[in-house]
């Protein structure tokens, strides 16, 4: 069991907050909100967004069907989707069946009370029309989120 | 400030007997001395008061500095508009006209409120902070009324002395609006008080960058007006007029041994009194 | 258990062969919508190869260390009696039909190698699990089921790589008799939408049987 990257996007497309850690050994090695990941997180959320409207339509019923986990060769997406329209997608290595507790903790205890109760910080990433659609560039990076997320995923990074 | 003073040990004495009364049990209803009736009564009372989300009203208590700073924005803008339409009968009427119909734009975001109170001239700077004292002002006087006649039997200003005073907002005031108690008093018994808070709770989630700056430092500090405001309001309703009171905010160092919680800086409130 | 749908994937992204097991399933989508996610699929396996974490990029070693071979796991999507004494007891009174071209009881008896090694492998969502399986010459099987698990010994299995493994064996079965039935057709044209009922009714069959 090992985590690989963690990726929150907005819902104006744009991914907010990225974390990849390099290597397994060293939970401080890596790059936070990287200007060179950009490209990865567009595919990433590219991916998810198109299986997420195949398996939306594939629903049963009204509800609405969400992708949990997507398993693939030597790593798994798992994804959090909130009703607000955020998505924590975390990649980890194949063996792991789920981390929906994982996201939903970082959602509901790191993200809103470092930075929806933060009054400094935005709530909508995105300051103007021309910022959505996965065009925006401004990213999560207060020290308290940052540092409460890395104290709470660590520990998973070499398990 | 000469003869410095640490009180908190005998403010966490005179909390004891609040604490007791939290739970009268059954067997000892019989021996309820005049006392524990009393510390009972104002237990039904406090929780017949209506009770509000700390979550939503730290919230709204905070969006009181982004407002405050709204209303400075509009108010610029009115006056820009007298000045400009003064000499203009056609677009003033035009102007109305667009007030009528058109819903007014949307504030901007908070955290651009809280930014450019940061970016503003001095003037400006300190009319937002009169709002937000005056705010807490009002807070303050209401506050009072609210915890003195709710018959608490822990209040007793005999002989109405500074200190019962002080001691009276470290600990009602502040747990009431705060849920906590200021940590710690000091005073050279002259007039001169400082408060401790070393979480003030309003601003333990507020952080800017990665790193701590000065920047943050001061961006945060508008939010300490109103607990300052709320200082001077139970100050005057109890008989200081503002006139007397200079009450002050600035940022502390916390001790070592207090548990670190986020924010890096505690705030102590320097309050004078003249008498 | 209970299959939703299957799906055949040609090499170039086309659906060449669709089929829900559930009538109301396909109440909103139409055929254009099951050639899109077809090709949605299709392509998230080009995207998912783009993605590889960079931990794993860099550590050669840990990448090889995976191990692609599919254990075989014995009689998915045949008739029930799963144990092979229960088989010959039954087998005997009750023969099993000629599995085509193939000998045994089985299709196959022996572990396999996935050639799905970059793409998607098994998809999680809220109401089914789907799971693919890519031949080595790039045509995907694709099966969509309520459950997590296609098990029928174990089904409320919660083990992903037990239930992807079952999948591919059931999966790998249907690859089996695509090449016995629709390869075999000599009015079939490589590529094309299969239109065989003959292996139709043999689909029909095996899926029945993880019931």
């Amino acid at each position: 069991m090992a985590i690989y990257s963690f990726w929150i996007f907005d819902k104006h497309c744009n991914c907010i907050f990225d974390r990849e850690w390099t290597l397994i050994s060293n939970s401080a090695s890596g790059t936070i909100n990287s200007k060179q990941t950009e490209e990865t997180a567009k595919l990433l959320y590219g991916m998810i967004y198109s299986l997420r409207s195949v398996t939306q339509k594939l629903s049963r019923d009204d509800t609405a069907n969400d992708v949990r986990s997507i398993s693939i060769g030597k790593y798994r997406i798992h994804t959090y989707c909130t009703a607000s329209g955020l998505w924590f997608v975390l990649l980890s290595d194949y063996k792991q069946a789920s981390y929906a507790h994982v996201l939903q903790y970082i959602h509901s205890h790191i993200y809103v009370k470092y930075v929806t109760h933060n009054i400094l910080s935005p709530y909508d990433f995105a300051a103007n029309e021309n910022e959505t659609r996965g065009q925006g560039f401004r990213k999560i990076g207060n020290r308290n989120f940052i540092s409460s997320l890395e104290a709470f995923l660590a520990p998973m990074i070499a398990q | 400030m000469k003869s410095k003073e640490d009180i908190n040990q005998s403010d966490k004495k005179m909390d004891r007997p609040n604490v007791a009364s939290n739970a009268p049990t059954v067997a000892d209803t019989q021996e309820m001395t005049e006392q524990q009736k009393l510390q009972h009564q104002l237990q039904i009372f406090q929780n017949s008061l209506p009770k509000v989300s700390q979550t939503a009203y730290m919230m709204l208590l905070n969006e009181c500095v982004p407002l405050s700073m709204a209303v400075e924005r509009k108010r610029g803008d009115c006056n820009s508009k007298l000045d400009r339409n003064c000499d203009d009968e056609v677009s003033q009427a035009g102007e109305q006209l667009q007030k009528i119909h058109v819903s007014p734009p949307l504030d901007p975001p908070s955290h651009q409120l809280c930014r450019e109170l940061y970016e503003a001239d001095e003037e400006k700077h300190n009319r937002v902070l009169d709002r937000l004292r005056n705010i807490g002002f009002e807070i303050g006087n209401k506050i009072t009324e609210l915890l003195v006649f709710s018959n608490n039997p822990n209040l007793q200003f005999k002989d109405m002395d500074l200190l019962s005073v002080m001691k009276f907002i470290c600990r009602d005031v502040w747990r009431q609006m705060f849920n906590k108690q200021i940590d710690n008093l000091k005073t050279n018994h002259r007039g001169t008080f400082y408060l401790f808070d070393y979480d003030y709770q309003p601003i333990q989630s507020f952080a800017l960058d990665s790193e701590s700056s000065e920047k943050e430092l001061q961006m945060v500090k508008p939010f300490l007006e109103i607990a300052v405001g709320v200082i001077k309001g139970v100050l005057a309703s109890i008989g200081h007029a503002p006139e007397d009171v200079i009450c002050l905010a600035s940022y502390v160092d916390r001790p070592d041994e207090k548990p670190k919680a986020s924010f890096t800086k505690g705030v102590s409130f320097h309050v004078q009194i003249t008498m | 258990m209970a299959v939703r749908m299957l799906l055949v994937i040609n090499k170039s992204g086309g659906l060449i062969y669709h089929r829900s097991f559930e009538g109301d399933v396909d109440k909103g989508l139409n055929s254009n919508d099951y050639l899109i996610l077809a090709s949605i699929l299709h392509g998230s396996f080009a995207i998912a190869t783009q993605l590889t974490p960079k931990a794993l990029q860099l550590s050669q070693s840990s990448s090889k260390n995976i191990d692609y071979t599919v254990p075989y796991i014995p009689y998915v999507g045949m008739p029930r009696g799963r144990t092979s004494s229960e088989r010959s007891k039954y087998g005997a009174s009750a023969p099993q039909g000629k599995l085509g071209s193939f000998k045994g009881d089985d299709f196959f008896k022996e572990s396999f190698q996935s050639w799905n090694r970059s793409g998607v492998r098994q998809l999680c969502t809220d109401q089914f699990t789907m799971y693919i399986y890519q031949t080595m010459t790039g045509l995907k099987f694709v099966v969509a089921c309520s459950q997590g698990t296609l098990s029928p010994a174990n089904p409320s299995s919660s083990n992903n790589i037990f239930n992807i493994h079952v999948a591919d064996n059931f999966l790998r079965k249907i690859y089996c008799l695509y090449s016995d039935y629709v390869m075999k057709d000599p009015f079939y044209s490589l590529e094309m939408p299969i239109k065989s009922t003959l292996f139709d009714k043999k689909v029909k069959q095996m899926v029945d049987n993880l019931v």
